[in-house]
Order: C-alpha cells, then structure tokens, then sequence
C-alpha cells in the first residue's frame, strides 16, 4: 500500500504556458497522502460534488482509481482544460494539499467550522465570476464565466483550474476553522486579515512550486543546468520578474481583481503612518498592508538564502540554486505564517499581535532563529508599515512582550493555582480548562461577568526543522457581553458619540491558553472584553462605518445572509456592489 | 410657431401606477393654451383595467394632446404603459411632437448595428449590445420563474423575479416609443450637456439635460456591461434555457463539456442532494445581484432634465443612480443651479442611492414647514415590493425638510391622480 498519491495539477492558470513564448499549459504534479478514494473523488476530508446549478447538471463523479495512479498525467490541454473529471482532480488535490501544509505546521488535525468531516467542493457551481468559501453550506463553490478574448483557446475561463483562487478559497475555509471568530465585527486589522491572510497562503503556496519560481525568475530558460545574471537577483529585481510576473500571469477574466491586488501590494510605498491613515481603513485596503509586508519579508530571506551563492565570483549562479532556494523560503515563511495563527489572540486581532504570534511560533521551534533570519526579515518589515510588538502601539493589556517581539509568560505565572486541575485532562477536556481559567481569573485577570466558553482543546505535537520536538496543548476560549450603549460608561468604554443610548452592541473578548508538556501555562494570549480603550476603538469603526446586522445591532455581525459573507467580501473587493447612501 | 411666453407658472399631475412613474407637466402659456409633457408611463404592480384609467385621465388632463413624451429609459417601470395594446397606441394618438429617450436607445445604436453615432463610440455599443443581452438574460429568468419561486429562501425568489420582470424587453413599447412623434425627426435621444429636443416645444423655459453620461464621460455607469461582457449574457441565458427544461429523473446534457458523462439529479445520494439544494440557494443569490446590477445599469441609462421658468426649478431623474448622478454633481456649474431646486422627482421611487446625500445637501429650499419656498418632493412607489424601497432613512429625511407627495401614502387608494400647481 502506498504511502502517497502524486496528482497532476495545473501549476498557476491555464494562460500560464511552459515555453518562453506559448507551448502546453504549464503544470505539476503535487504529493498528498494516500487515501481510499471514492467517486468524487471523495477523501476523509474533501468531497467534489461536481453539480452546476446554473443549468442543472450532475456530472458522473470521477474515479481516481484506487491505485494511486494520475491518470492526468502528460494528458494533452484539451483534455485538462474540457474534462470534468480533470477539474475534479485539480481541486481536489490543490485543496488537500493546502489542508496538508496547515496540519503539518500546526502539528495536528485541522478542522473545518461546521460539523463534518467534509468539505463540499464544488467546481462547476454556477455561472458567475465568482469562487466562495460558504460555512454554512460546507462548501466552496468555484464558478466560471465565459471570456471576453476572441483568441482564447477555450470559450470558458473556470475558476477551479486557478491554483491562486483554490488555495485562496481553501485558506478561508481553513483559517474559518481555526478562529470563526475572524469574521465577527472587529476593527479594520480583522476585517482586511482574512483575504490578506488567505491571499499570503494562496501565493506562498504557489511560490513553493518550482516551475512557477523557474519560469518567473527565466522566462524563457528551458535547460536544468542554466545559469541566471546575478544582477537578476537583487530585490528590484526579483520584485520585477517573481511578484510583479506573477501579477501578470493572472488570468484575464476571474483574476484580474486579484492581480491588481498583488501589483498594489508590492507597489505601495511602506508608509509608518498607514496604521492611522484613513485611507487604509477599508478592509482590503488594510489587507495590503499585511500583503506588502510578507511578500517582502519572503523576498528579504530569499535574497539572505542566497547570500553564500551570490558572492563566489562570476556574473551568473545556477538557476535551479535560486528556484531551490525561492522555494525553501517560500515553504518556511508558510509554515510561519500558519503557525502563527496559534499564537493570535481569539477576536479582535491587530497586524501587531499577529506580527509577535509569527515571531512567538518560530522563536517556539528555533530559539536562535536560524541562519536564514526570518524574524528579522518581518520585524523590519512589518517596522516599514509603522507595526511592531503590541506595547509600542499601546496595547500593552494584550499581553507581555520581551524585547524581540515575542509573547512573554504570564505576569504572576506563580501565582497561577493547579490544585484540583488534572494535567492530562487539561491536554483534551474543555470542562477541564474553563476550571483552570475560573479559579485563576483573578491572576489571569479575565471579566468574570461576562459569559465564556471554552471553543476549543487541541493538543499538538509540532517538529522544527532542525529537529526539535515541541509539545503543546493550545486551547480558546471566548467571552460575549451584550449591552446597551448607554451601559458601555459602566466599563468606561466610550460610546461613539452619536450612537443612540438605546442601541444594542455586542463586545467580545477571549484568550488562548497555550499549555507546555507538562500542562503549565506558557502563554496567555487575549483581548479583553472590558479593556475600555480596545473596545471603544472598535465600536467607533463599526458605527463610523455602519457595520451593523439587520435588526440594527453593533458587534455582531455585517448583515450577510448566510453563506453569502465571503461572497459579499470578493464583491466588495471587486466593486460589484452597489453604492448605499440610505438606510433601509 | 407663434412667439409665446410661458405665464410662469407650472401644474404637475402624478398619477397612480403603483411601483412605476407617470406625471404630466403643464406649461400654461400667455393666450396659447397649455404645453403638456408626459414623462413616463410605466408600472410593474398594477394591472391592464387600472391602466386604462390612468390612460383615461392623462388623455382628459391634456385635452387629448400632448406636446412631448420623455421615456426615462426602458425599464417597464416607466414605459411599460406604451407597450399595452390599445394602451400604447392611445397614448400615440395623443400626437407628441418629440419623444426624449437616452442616448442608448438610439435606433443607429442598436444592439444589432454594425456602427454607433460617433458621439457614443464603440465602447457606447458595446454597452447597449451588453444591455440588449442582459436583457434576453431576464427574459429567460422570468420563463424559469415558476422553478425559482419554488426555490428558497421564497422572498428572495420573488424580488429576483421582480426585478426581472422589469428588466424583460418590451419590444412593442421600444417599437412604438421609436415612431411616435409626429414626424419620424421628433425623436431627441439625449445626453448630459445635448439639448433636449424640448427647446421649441417649450420656449421661454430653460430645459437642461444632466444625464445620462456618456462612456466618453464616464466609465462609472458601465457597470455591469464591463464585468459582464456580452458572451456573458448569451451564456447565461442558454443555461438559463436549459435549467428551465432539465428534467432530475434523466441525465442533462451540459453546454460546456457536451461529451461529458452526466447522471440524473434524482439519482443522487442524500447528502450530494442536500448540497445541489443549498447551491440552488446560492445561485439565486447570484442571479439576484446579477440581475439587480443589470436593473442598476439601465437606470443608469435614464434621462436627467431639469426644467427651470420663472424662479422655479423643477428636477426629474427617472431611476438615475450614483453612478449616473456622479457626472452632474462634478460640475460647479451644474451644482449652483441644482442648489435653487423647488420640485424634485425622488429617484427610483426612493431607493438607497438614486437620491445622493450629496444632491439633497445642495437643495437650498429644505426645511421645516415654514420654510418660504419649501422643496417640494414627488414620491411615485409601492411598498414593499423591491429592495425595501423607499428606504426609511430617506423617507424620514424628505418628511423633515419638504413637502411629500407620495403616491403610496394617498388616503385613497382608488384615486388615480392629483395635480399640484407651482
């Protein structure tokens, strides 16, 4: 019995060709673990139900054979571009490769929001230009519209056969399932997370795929053993041919808003102001900030990979050196970035916190940070956009920081009680860790009148590149307080000034508990429910910015319908809602 | 015709058409009698019977002649009337002088043509040709109306039907509106900044047209002939077509792979049922916004005149939305007259952004009943019908700085008209 199944994928889009000027649709193949596959196909965890509801047709399921073998393999354009059964494939396998990098960085099984096992994914779901995560249907629906060019080889353009657009749809689901709280009401760093978050995977997990980084950095390159200018390599440069190539290459018609994206991503001058500019309050325009700072933090360590390489004499290196090396950095930036998600406060997250989660998840694993200094790379970063450790931007109650940007053990972490607590039930029980939390409220200083639960156990057994084991056990939990704005003064929040007294608001707050082999508390991570300043600024935004449901309430949700958030958040990004000016 | 002057002042009838536009302007002037402009006549509430009536009373209040018709644009909101038989043909033997439709229905422009008058260019026709299509897309949804209203959630599927039907082509209303005028040159299909065609009907009256733009002018009103090109449409309405027929118990033929082996719906397993049924649902979603970025593009097409005589400024937009008032308001010239508007015709039948804030900022005639001059605000809608509208915010906002005539609020329901002098 195998261990794994290789699958042919395409590698970016099927406008991407493999030769410098045209040639076949440029694709790879990707490993994932073996599984007894039925029709769908239809794994453990993904399950392709090929239904267009657009015109009402159920295609046969695909059959990719039990004996791992890829029946795509060499398969000739017109076959992957008119076969269902090959797009049933492709999502199928850039899916669970996705879900595999997030259980290997996590070190455990990840879980999707809704109560399955399943996820649904759809690849001819309608006729719009259009792909969505939707929780509440256990779904991800891929759509295809007909294109605009004359000279295109196929008279559709199919989202599902973007590797962009499937990874970043996976990515939503994903982080959905670790933190459903991300998409309540929060301030602008939570709302532009998501898609930033989702855009960051998708595009460092198509940096991991050497032809991509190949055929960027050497266009028209076609041997292994050529050599590339070094002058090719410097940041400009490597800004130029890789982020900018890969903006261009694109898909026309389903990711043109994407493309714009990323162009602007890496255009946009770093700005230490940007945290405060009104500018950057819109969710998308916020989600760039996190992009930028990233993908060049990805280019920085590239370039640091290569530093030994780049200074032997000569004007030229091995290309397949700095694709390897592209790659590498690509796949340890991604491992970074999912890790982190560990370490982030459960609501309410700032581009701040979640900088000190990346360093905290890396620092966890390789104390010394390694030769390639990623760390440094973002700290710098992410210090061009005016983001570092929490406290400098005053939001020193999220919790401590030591001088590196990394989360600090708990204040009064001696005063912390584990009498009656059992440790191994503490690694799985939540009933066991919301009695931990309570009798330590006071030292732990968590509201105890507002309602908490605890979401979610998880123990997790993480192994770092140079071999270290980490045992952890990470647990969230969340608190709601539902109040009237006139009742926010109690708490010395303010209200926004022209909010009725009246109005109903939500206000959130919660923790990670991250627990050391022995189930000692290492880590305390939390937005607090009564931190009178937090909260005040996040419902300024909300009412600044009418977020509100559709009974008129503030904090609990945007008013989408259900399973239409994400939908409504592409659109939004795309600019194909209407403009509102009257309340209904 | 005979030098005359217009006495000043202005009667403005609006009739009752339910969720849809009609009003009648009457110009008296000095010794000549009185010039009478209807401005649309459409309505997607109310019935053939009750039409009749409203036709009856337009054909008393202008002593069977009219001197111009002004078709906003073709949504059957507001043109729906000309299409009816033995209504439309009514309404033409009231003998229009001119007939003022946008820029988009001109006959050399159509959706068919190989050319477009050079002031619209070719992105102008790739727009209409967008439009055209967009609507053999609507159409096929209101054949598959039945399946979508038994679709959930059922209150959605009835706005998408909605605003469906009122996307629907009316050839025989476009047919008629085309050789209505006296004479085949009578027909003035204007633009922000053309002239109106109403100048020698109305002398002495200043007639401005603020929009439609343009493409030339603006790509803001493209939406959604851009994202949506035509191939689009013509797609959309071929599934549309065959969603319609498709039978669950047998294997559908797909349109996009017509080799590729399919099973019947019904054969499907329980949970694959489940999740055909909540993508149902999804798609309804789709073709909702879809449809209402059609609905929001030809609005985007519909006529702006402002009228001005004697200190009076009387503004009619039809369901022009942002994107169209967008243009106007970018002209200082265009905002200071704005500012002394007396009688404003509420966008879209109140709608949430065919009123912009920006706009009713400028009317300098808002204010409490004892305003001298008081904005006067004309209200033709139907609750509850579409989209919440008219939007409560904005109701609340006429109700506090102008005097409302609102169709939906007449005590009795059964009268078909009321006229207002200025």
């Amino acid at each position: 019995m195998r261990a794994e199944r290789e699958l042919t994928i395409i590698a970016q889009d099927p406008s991407v060709r493999a030769g410098p000027s045209g040639g076949d649709i440029l694709t790879t193949k990707v490993t994932i673990p073996y599984e007894d596959l039925s029709a769908g196909p239809r794994g453990y965890r993904v399950h392709v139900v090929d239904y267009d509801a657009s015109q009402r047709v159920f295609y046969e399921p695909a059959e990719l054979g039990r004996d791992a073998d890829d029946q795509f393999r060499n398969a000739p354009d017109q076959t992957l571009l008119t076969d269902p059964a090959f797009h049933a494939q492709n999502v199928y396998a850039i899916v669970m490769r996705v879900l595999c990098r997030f259980e290997f960085a996590l070190g455990r099984r990840v879980a999707w929001s809704f109560r399955g096992h399943q996820i649904n994914l759809v690849p001819h779901a309608f006729c719009d230009a259009n792909a969505c995560y939707s929780e509440s249907d256990h779904s991800i629906f891929f759509g295809y519209v007909p294109t605009a060019h004359p000279d295109a080889d196929h008279p559709i353009v199919f989202t599902c056969l973007s590797h962009d657009i499937v990874a970043h749809e996976a990515t939503h689901a994903l982080l959905d399932g670790l933190r459903d709280s991300y998409t309540l009401p929060s301030g602008p760093d939570q709302a532009g997370f998501h898609e930033a978050f989702a855009d960051i995977v998708a595009l460092l997990s198509v940096f991991g795929v050497e032809q991509i980084v190949g055929r960027l950095l050497a266009p028209n390159s076609a041997a292994a053993d050529d050599q590339i200018g070094k002058e090719r390599l410097e940041v400009e440069a490597l800004k130029q041919s890789v982020l900018f190539g890969l903006a261009e290459e694109f898909g026309q018609e389903v990711s043109r808003f994407r493309r714009s994206a990323l162009r602007r991503a890496v255009e946009l001058p770093p700005d230490p102001d940007a945290p405060e500019d009104p500018r950057y309050e819109e969710c998308h325009e916020r989600g760039k900030i996190l992009s930028a700072a990233v993908l060049n933090a990805f280019l920085e360590v590239w370039l640091g990979r290569m530093k030994d390489l780049l200074s032997l004499p000569g004007d030229s290196v091995p290309l397949q050196r700095a694709v390897r090396d592209g790659v590498a950095a690509a796949q340890h930036l991604l491992t970074m970035v999912i890790r982190a998600l560990d370490y982030c406060p459960v609501v309410d997250l700032h581009f701040s916190e979640f900088l000190t989660a990346l360093l905290t998840a890396d620092y966890e694993l390789l104390p010394d940070d390694g030769r390639y200094k990623y760390r440094d790379a973002l700290r710098k970063q992410f210090a061009l956009w005016g983001i570092g450790p929490p406290y400098i931007l005053g939001h020193e109650d999220a919790g401590r920081i030591l001088e590196e940007g990394i989360w600090e053990r708990p204040k009064d972490e001696e005063k912390l009680r584990y009498e009656g607590i059992h440790p191994e039930s503490l690694r799985r029980d939540p009933d066991e860790v919301f009695r931990f939390l309570w009798e330590n409220r006071k030292t732990l200083r968590v509201f105890e009148h507002a309602h908490t639960v605890i979401l979610s156990v998880r123990p997790c057994l993480r192994i770092g590149p140079d071999g270290f084991f980490v045992r952890e056990t990470v647990s969230e939990y969340l608190q709601i307080l539902d109040l009237r704005a006139d009742q926010l003064r109690e708490l010395k929040i303010n209200k926004p000034e022209e909010m009725p007294g009246d109005t109903p608001v939500r206000l959130y707050g919660g923790g990670v508990l991250i627990f050391d082999e022995f189930s000692r508390l290492k880590y305390h991570i939390c937005s607090r429910v009564n931190n009178a300043d937090a909260q005040g600024k996040r419902l300024a935004y909300l009412w600044r910015n009418g977020i509100r449901d559709s009974d008129g309430r503030y904090g609990r949700s945007d008013g989408s319908p259900p399973g239409q958030r994400f939908a409504r958040m592409h659109l939004r990004r795309d600019g194909q809602l209407p403009k509102e000016e009257w309340d209904a | 015709m005979p030098e005359t002057k217009p006495t000043g002042d202005v009667r403005v009838t609006m009739y009752n058409v339910g969720f849809g536009d009609c009003f009648l302007l009457s110009f008296p002037y000095d010794g000549d009698g009185d010039r009478h402009v209807l401005i649309d006549c459409g309505t997607t509430t109310e019935d053939k019977e009750w039409m009749t009536k409203v036709v009856e009373q337009i054909e008393k209040d202008c002593g069977k002649r009219l001197d111009a018709v002004v078709v906003t644009h073709r949504h059957q909101d507001h043109l729906k009337t000309f299409g009816l038989k033995g209504l439309g043909e009514r309404l033409a033997d009231l003998k229009p002088k001119v007939v003022v439709q946008p820029w988009t229905e001109h006959p050399k422009a159509e959706a068919q043509a190989t050319s477009a008058p050079s002031v619209y260019g070719v992105r102008g026709l790739a727009q209409i040709r967008s439009l055209d299509a967009a609507q053999d897309f609507a159409e096929q949804l209101v054949a598959n109306a039945s399946r979508l209203l038994s679709a959930a959630p059922a209150d959605l599927a009835e706005e998408l039907v909605f605003v469906a039907e009122a996307n629907i082509k009316n050839k025989a209303a476009v047919a008629l509106l085309s050789h209505m005028g006296e004479e085949p040159a009578a027909a003035a299909y204007v633009h922000e900044g053309s002239e109106s065609g109403l100048e020698e009907i109305l002398p002495g009256v200043r007639v401005s047209v603020l929009g439609p733009p343009t493409l030339e002018d603006t790509t803001d009103i493209r939406s959604p002939a851009d994202r949506h090109p035509t191939q689009y449409w013509e797609l959309g309405a071929t599934l549309a077509g065959a969603a319609a027929t498709a039978d669950p118990s047998l294997p559908a033929k797909s349109a996009l792979f017509p080799g590729a082996p399919t099973l019947p719906a019904a054969s499907a397993e329980s949970h694959v049922r489940w999740v055909m049924d909540r993508l149902g649902r999804a798609e309804l979603w789709n073709a909702t916004r879809i449809v209402e970025a059609m609905n929001d593009a030809l609005n985007n097409t519909s006529v702006i005149l402002l009228f001005e005589v004697d200190g009076k400024a009387l503004l009619f937009s039809g369901d022009a939305q942002w994107e169209n008032w967008a243009w106007a308001l970018k002209a200082p010239a265009i905002t200071e007259r704005l500012k002394a508007t007396t009688l404003y015709k509420v966008g879209h039948h109140g709608s949430t952004n065919a009123t912009p804030q920006k706009l009713w900022e400028l009317f300098e005639n808002r204010g409490d009943e004892n305003t001298p001059n008081r904005l006067v605000t004309l209200l033709s809608t139907k609750e509850g019908k579409h989209h919440r509208v008219p939007r409560c915010s904005l109701v609340k906002a006429l109700q506090a700085d102008s005097t409302v005539r609102a169709t939906y609020l007449w005590e009795d329901s059964d009268q078909i008209s009321k006229t207002y002098t200025l």
